[in-house]
């Protein structure tokens, strides 16, 4: 290594001198950066007090005087900060009054063409601030079909709040995203629709092969649109377990003699899932009639079967609580232990009765 | 005799300084690829944080239902408040599971007394073995307040016996003396709602030493004055901020601190809970659900989010941070021999062939090259084979290299979070960081070193750690437990 000496001896200084330099600027750029943001926050702040108070009046109907003047001149940041501030609190014709604030401010206008962008986050931020505006732009329906998954679960938001069967259809077929955000958006957003999006929903449940089936058969649980029941009783024949298991969940809200029918039958369903799912359905149906087959599925091999069999017969009442007790004298010892769970007897009376 | 030998220790001697110089290379070249993940990542997390509203979330009757799994031990003094803020979090379908691991103090009672404990009984699946469950109870004013009293069994057993009671799609370990943020489980659910194959996710672990704490939560982030806590502050900076952030974007978060994470219940379930036998479980944990899908050909994340925030307190006596660091080392070596088919191991892709290794080379065996790096500077200098002024420049070097990465840290923060908002804090802080490197950092050496002999030894205890507490004394176990938390490691030396 000696002979290498002088060599490295001078990298070492080059490289300090680099890292000096280096250290030097991080470190005054922090402290510039820390004075700067004490004072930019403090001019910020009161700015944004201000604003906060005349945007209160104006939302109020109660607006002085050159209110919206001094709105306007204020600077961009502030205005916008101040439009998502107010917007999640806001509903009805105040959120209408915002949104004509907005306009009235050029957010709206400003926030369209952050719509119109190619660059991803700015189009992100347009989209946030138009959701929060709730502003029927043309810019946001072009955004559902926008490459950034980001982008696209935004304009979905903002979709949830308009009631066009155009938007509808476009959020029903965003239940096969590829991306799992957009997805759950979407979940959310049709949930959030209500009943408008029923039909379209329908539509997409009697249509679509697989994918997409359990997210749309999540919404439709939380719908219980009569409309469904149609495309959800197919459904409960689907080849996949798991899609039979969320439509019997959603036959378990919708109710009705044949959603009572198909539960019955699936009662027997080869998978465990399913007859866990059909199981905890009846339950909360209340079909005490069914309540020979509950007690039937307490001797079930798998865990969760005799669970939600054993729970379901305590939401049946009289015939399930019977159903239970006698299952605590049962030959086979795991639906004695389970009715025993869930009858939650103390010992001297589980000991009575079991004998 | 000296001068005979004197040609075997020049070879010698100039290996080993030709190993550490290129151990040095490989390791800053590890940073450099580090710090550039974290500032892009950071970057892009910003730009689509902008304007978000959380508020959807919570009203969302899609957004998955989280188990909080609470350990407590001998924890008295603190339960009642601690169970309070974590009940206050901001999150819809929120269940909170404090389990009592067998405290031999008033834990139970407390809680009973505070929270109007009845017993139930709930039918439980009993996926994972665990020590037996003396009893549960449920709140009758806090209905979604579960507490399991059981035998003592470990922060592992403890834990297990919460994911068996959980009914949450995903469950979130938290250690009963830690600070969540109140929107911090909002955020950190953010990765399970955007992509599916996100197995768990952990969020920021900020120390709260000097800090001021007012109903369970953090008032006012300042900087602490107590030394030991302050270097610590910056360590985990650099760990959280640069290291954690920067593998994010490289697919290779190994850690997700037992003080704040978030899991899918199914998979931890699935690979049989947390290991009991081991001190390094949080660690475990993710190598084993990681291993699991990578044997099942599954594509798989492990996410780290970094505006998620949990507060827990830094040790302020050396003799208990050498503990804790012990702890650490200990941990991460045995998991590293536990999973050691996993090294350079193709079938397990970034995890085998670049996670693995940096975790082997960069924070295992630092304190032992770094050790072996003096050692030879100093023979060299006394041999005569590197001149002394050289060797000063070559630690000046590597101090410096120290100190871009920490000041770095501390910049991104003040860009990102800028939680400090007092301009005295932000250089103590800078303060903490230009002296840390004379005497901390040996000190850290040592008690990684005597972490990889105790468990040459075999040792497998916790340690008692003793704690101040965030408002009044208290004795708490530790197990926040950032494993690797010093992501720079040897390098700067």
């Amino acid at each position: 290594m000696t002979d290498t000496l002088p060599t490295f001896a001078e990298l070492c200084r080059a490289l300090l001198a680099v890292e000096s330099f280096i250290a030097v600027a991080l470190a005054s750029t922090l402290a510039v950066s820390a004075l700067y943001s004490r004072s930019r926050k403090a001019r910020v702040e009161t700015r944004l007090v201000r604003g906060r108070a005349i945007m209160a009046r104006v939302l109020a109907e109660d607006a002085r005087a050159g209110d919206l003047e001094s709105l306007t001149a204020l600077p961009w940041s502030t205005r916008i900060a101040l439009v998502l501030e107010f917007a999640p609190s806001l509903a009805g014709r105040e959120r209408e009054r915002l949104t004509n604030i907005g306009g009235t401010l050029g957010v709206v206008a400003h926030a369209e063409a952050l719509c119109r962008s190619c660059v991803w986050w700015r189009r992100l931020r347009g989209a946030r601030l138009v959701t929060a505006l709730d502003d029927d732009s043309p810019a946001m329906r072009d955004l559902l079909r926008d490459p950034s998954s980001a982008v696209r679960a935004q304009a979905l938001v903002w979709a949830a709040g308009r009631i066009d069967q155009d938007v509808i259809d476009e959020l029903v077929r965003h239940l096969v995203d590829p991306e799992r955000l957009c997805r759950f958006t979407v979940q959310d957003s049709l949930l959030r629709l209500g009943n408008p999006a029923a039909a379209a929903l329908a539509r997409f449940l009697a249509s679509a092969e697989s994918a997409g089936l359990e997210d749309g058969l999540a919404v439709a649980r939380g719908l219980a649109h009569p409309e469904l029941l149609s495309p959800v009783l197919a459904l409960a024949s689907h080849p996949s377990d798991r899609v039979r298991a969320h439509a019997i969940a959603v036959l378990g809200v919708l109710g009705g003699e044949i959603a009572v029918r198909s539960l019955g039958e699936h009662l027997l369903d080869p998978s465990p899932l399913v007859r866990a799912a059909a199981a905890r359905a009846t339950g909360e149906l209340g079909y005490w009639q069914a309540s020979s087959d509950l007690a039937r599925l307490l001797g079930d091999s798998s865990w969760p079967v005799r669970r939600e069999s054993a729970l379901a017969l305590r939401r049946l009442g009289g015939a399930g609580q019977l159903s239970l007790r006698r299952a605590l004298k049962d030959a086979n010892p795991f639906a004695a232990d389970m009715a025993r769970q869930v009858l939650d007897l103390p010992d001297p009376v589980y000991n009575r009765i079991a004998g | 005799m000296i001068e005979q030998l004197r040609p075997f220790v020049a070879t010698a001697l100039r290996l080993l300084d030709g190993g550490v110089l290129v151990y040095f290379l490989i390791i800053n070249a590890a940073y450099l690829a580090l710090l550039i993940s974290a500032t892009v990542e950071m970057i892009v997390h910003k730009l689509r944080i902008w304007g978000e509203s959380r508020w959807r979330v919570l009203g969302s009757a899609v957004t998955p239902s989280i188990s909080m799994l609470a350990p407590a031990y001998n924890e008295e003094a603190t339960i009642a408040e601690s169970v309070t803020a974590l009940l206050a979090l901001h999150y819809p379908n929120l269940e909170v599971v404090v389990i009592n691991d067998g405290s031999p103090d008033g834990t139970l009672g407390v809680l009973t007394k505070r929270f109007g404990l009845q017993p139930i009984h709930p039918i439980v699946w009993k996926r994972i073995e665990t020590k037996p469950v003396r009893g549960l109870y449920r709140s009758r004013s806090h209905p979604n307040l579960l507490v399991v009293d059981k035998e003592n069994g470990g922060k592992a057993d403890a834990l297990n016996v919460g994911l068996n009671m959980a009914t949450g799609d995903l469950v979130c370990v938290v250690d009963a003396d830690t600070i969540i943020e109140a929107d911090a489980l909002q955020r950190l659910a953010r990765p399970f709602l955007s992509d599916h194959d996100v197995l768990a996710a952990g969020g920021t672990i900020r120390l709260v030493n000097g800090s001021t704490v007012e109903g369970g939560r953090v008032v006012e982030a300042r900087a602490p004055r107590n030394f030991l806590a302050g270097v610590q502050v910056v360590e985990y900076f650099r760990a959280f901020l640069f290291g954690r952030l920067g593998w994010n974007r490289l697919g290779g978060n190994l850690i997700i601190s037992g003080a704040f994470g978030l899991f899918r219940r199914d998979e931890v379930i699935d690979v049989g809970g947390y290991t009991h036998d081991t001190v390094g479980e949080d660690m475990e944990l993710v190598f084993k659900l990681r291993r699991k899908a990578y044997e099942q050909r599954r594509r798989h994340s492990i996410a780290f989010v970094p505006d998620a925030v949990a507060w827990t307190e830094a040790p302020e006596t050396a003799r208990v941070l050498g503990r804790q660091r012990d702890r650490w080392h200990r941990g991460l070596f045995d998991v590293l021999w536990r999973h050691r088919t996993l090294f350079m191991n193709p079938r397990y892709g970034v995890l085998g062939l670049f996670c693995i290794p940096y975790f082997v080379f960069v924070e295992l065996l630092a304190p032992v090259v770094e050790v072996l790096g003096w050692m030879a500077l100093v023979l060299s200098v006394s041999f005569g084979f590197l001149d002394a002024s050289v060797a000063g420049l070559f630690f000046l070097v590597a101090y410096g290299i120290g100190l871009v990465l920490g000041t770095y840290a501390l910049l991104m923060e003040e860009w990102s979070f800028g939680r400090y908002h007092h301009l005295r804090d932000r250089f103590v802080l800078l303060a903490f960081l230009l002296v840390e490197s004379f005497g901390y950092r040996q000190l850290t050496t040592v008690w990684r070193l005597r972490g990889i002999w105790n468990f040459l030894r075999g040792r497998t205890d916790w340690g008692k750690m003793e704690r101040r507490g965030f408002a009044k004394p208290s004795l708490v176990r530790d197990s926040a437990a950032p494993l690797a938390v010093d992501a720079r490691s040897l390098g700067a030396h």
